[in-house]
């Protein structure tokens, strides 16, 4: 976890906190980030635990 | 032969990690840096290239997902006191990897010729050792380079390496950086010891 800087993130912003328990301290093991690694893959560093990728919302004037 | 002092050591690491974490808002760790250059080789697949997030960015697409994932109650967790500014997602430039990795040889340099000096050298200490190599120049770069893979693999096992777990993760008090810096240290004074007793 110590080089996972989505781990970093969730340690430093309480609203945050939630990713932390349902998935670094809780069942890591299906954590996509950790799936990822495990398997010898790279993680994205905008993956989210749950698969996601972290984008720009659509700007509304195109 | 004069080293600097230990606290002077201490003081100029702990001044770097701060700096470090002001400067790019993200944790040091050297071998992680590595890890990021040769990643940065491997290129991701075009669909899952990462585009820039400013910190506003980052910080509305973390919400959206959060309350997606947990519901909206999930964001009203209080903040944590004094937390610092989230860490930064967005990978670091070639530019920034290349002034980190200067810093780093200019003042490994740096700190040699102000203490003890700098005489570049292949020799191997040790009175065992240097029986060891004597009259096989050829296993030198071996022993070195095997310590070599032996640190890096080591290193990406434990997901991190002494400035990594031993000056950041220790000092936020993460168990895991607890455990792999204990773990660092009494396989460095074991590995010695055998060294001195044996060879």
């Amino acid at each position: 976890m110590a080089s996972c800087s989505m781990y970093e993130l969730f340690s430093f912003a309480g609203t945050l906190a939630a990713w932390k328990i349902n998935y670094c301290t809780g069942d890591y093991s299906r954590c996509a980030r950790y799936q990822r690694a495990a398997s010898g893959q790279q993680v994205p560093l905008q993956l989210m635990p749950n698969g996601a990728l972290l984008r720009k919302k659509p700007g509304n004037g195109g | 032969m004069s080293y600097w002092a230990w606290w002077q050591g201490g003081v100029v690491l702990a001044g770097v990690m701060v700096l470090h974490w002001l400067v790019l808002g993200r944790m040091m760790g050297v071998s992680g840096r590595y890890t990021a250059l040769i990643d940065r080789w491997r290129a991701p697949p075009p669909s899952e290239a990462e585009e820039a997030l400013t910190a506003e960015e980052l910080s509305a697409a973390l919400r959206e997902l959060t309350a997606a994932e947990f519901g909206e109650g999930a964001l009203e967790a209080p903040l944590e006191p004094a937390a610092p500014a989230p860490v930064s997602a967005a990978p670091l430039s070639l530019g920034t990897h290349a002034l980190f990795f200067g810093a780093l040889v200019a003042g490994g340099l740096l700190s040699a010729v102000l203490g003890a000096g700098w005489t570049p050298s292949f020799a191997v200490r040790g009175a065992g050792l240097t029986t060891l190599v004597e009259g096989r120049p050829w296993l030198t770069p071996l022993l070195l380079g095997g310590g070599g893979v032996l640190v890096g693999f080591g290193t990406r096992m434990a997901a991190g390496c002494t400035s990594g777990h031993g000056l950041c993760g220790t000092s936020r008090l993460q168990p895991g950086s607890l455990l792999a810096t204990a773990a660092f240290f009494a396989a460095g004074v074991g590995t010695s010891f055998l060294l001195q007793r044996w060879l």
